[in-house]
């Protein structure tokens, strides 16, 4: 991949890491982030970043989701287990 | 380590789903062309951008306009394409075209539709089909003639390497196919046995089969909304919002509900035996609606869904034989990581239901 093609996306990483690194809260890391993300997409001259590099991150995306799913399901599985648990050292 | 194997399989196969799935690359296309729209009778030039080319490396760029014109049965026919008079290569993505249109059309249309054919020796030959609309002139209206259309499109170039279909609205998400439709594929393998459990349990009224029942549904279940939500964050780049009232996610929120209620309706019976034998019973019917809901219908109305009209989704461009390499592992890649979750929650319910019996003696 050449360095041009590279960059926006070390610019975004670069104001992920700034957002991190300016907020104290949750909400203000989001908020500060969307607005860097917003002014990174303003940035380029394409309409969508999306779009303009090839929608691959539309499947990355849809990965991510479909992962967290997985852990969503395997944390509530993990829940019950627990309470179990505590069901045989409450009865021992 | 007894039945640990095809765990292990479900990782490989995620594994190599998402490697493969992810880096093999897509066919050379067209993503836009400029203009669209030629006049007969000019020498005119159009710029292409283009998508995974390499102009510069192929030193030898042609072009054709191909007129759509469906051949009559047993007819001969006349090419009726046109070949480029200069072909400007501005990067490697980017080529500028020159095309003298003749003055006459060959359809008494007044207009007519051309695909965009190139050519070039690293890339092989790819096509914009429908691309320009080519209008008669009207000053020089005239007769229909195919003069000037005669352009033989021969000794086309093939591309070399495994890569993916290109197709122009789906671009780089017709990878999707092998984590959003392999997971709909997963989910219809779960609810079937699912289904199939539901029937033994009435059969034998044993609890396990009850309990593995419910466990893949409550699997599938995760995996449609899901399914359903990947669908929507493609849609919102496709469709341009998440949720266009399509038929195709209308049925689908359906099914969903109709599963979901499968929950409820257990849950809302003291007995646990008549939770069971009711839970049983409704699942049936609810696996008899989702394939209506989920695969008739929406192929019934107009749709927007890829593959949703007649059966597109099982041949042709959309689903090419490399793609079949990875979208069946993948079918079986997230069926087996399914059932691994299922076990999952059917052990927990068997281990709950002892330590109760232990309580309560």
């Amino acid at each position: 991949m050449p360095l041009q093609e590279l960059a926006p996306h070390l610019h975004r990483l670069g104001l992920l890491l700034t957002s991190l690194n300016q907020c104290q809260t949750l909400e203000g890391f989001f908020e500060n982030f969307m607005q860097g993300l917003n002014a990174a997409l303003l940035l380029q001259a394409a309409p969508d970043f999306i779009r303009s590099v090839g929608k691959i991150y539309v499947v990355v995306a849809v990965i991510v989701i479909v992962l967290l799913g997985f852990f969503v399901y395997l944390y509530f599985v993990d829940r019950r287990l627990t309470k179990l648990e505590e069901q045989i050292q409450d009865d021992e | 380590m007894k039945g640990l194997w095809w765990k292990v399989l479900a990782v490989l196969l995620m594994l190599y789903v998402v490697f493969a799935g992810l880096l093999v690359p897509l066919k050379p296309g067209i993503q836009s062309v400029e203009p669209v729209q030629l006049t007969a009778g000019q020498q005119q030039t159009i710029t292409v951008e283009g998508y995974n080319t390499h102009f510069e490396l192929g030193d030898n760029v042609r072009a054709w306009l191909r007129l759509g014109q469906p051949r009559a049965e047993g007819d001969e026919g006349i090419d009726t394409a046109l070949l480029s008079t200069s072909v400007q290569v501005l990067g490697q993505q980017d080529v500028a075209l020159s095309f003298d249109v003749p003055a006459y059309l060959p359809t008494s249309d007044g207009a007519a539709r051309a695909s965009l054919i190139i050519d070039n020796p690293v890339d092989g030959a790819f096509v914009l089909p429908g691309a320009i609309i080519i209008k008669q002139a009207e000053a020089l209206a005239g007769p229909p003639s195919s003069q000037g259309w005669d352009a033989q499109i021969e000794n086309l170039s093939a591309s070399t390497g495994v890569t993916f279909p290109f197709r122009g609205l789906l671009a780089e998400t017709i990878r999707n196919q092998y984590f959003h439709v392999s997971l709909w594929f997963a989910l219809m393998i779960l609810m079937l046995s699912a289904a199939v459990y539901a029937v033994r349990y009435l059969i034998s009224g044993k609890s396990e089969f009850d309990r593995r029942s419910e466990a893949l549904t409550k699997v599938g279940l995760a995996f449609g909304m899901l399914g359903l939500v990947t669908g929507m964050v493609w849609a919102n780049f496709t469709w341009g919002k998440p949720w266009s009232g399509d038929v195709k996610q209308n049925m689908t929120a359906i099914a969903l509900l109709i599963y979901l209620a499968y929950f409820v309706l257990r849950a809302s019976v003291a007995s646990d035996q008549q939770a069971s034998r009711i839970g049983a019973a409704y699942n049936i019917f609810a696996f008899a609606m989702l394939i209506p809901l989920l695969y008739i219908i929406p192929r019934m109305r107009a749709s927007l869904h890829p593959g949703a009209g007649g059966n597109p989704g099982f041949g042709g461009e959309d689903l090419d034989s490399t793609m079949r390499m990875v979208f069946y592992p993948g079918i079986i890649g997230f069926t087996l990581v399914g059932v691994w979750l299922a076990q999952l929650s059917w052990r927990t319910a068997r281990l709950k239901r002892k330590i109760q019996e232990q309580l309560l003696s």
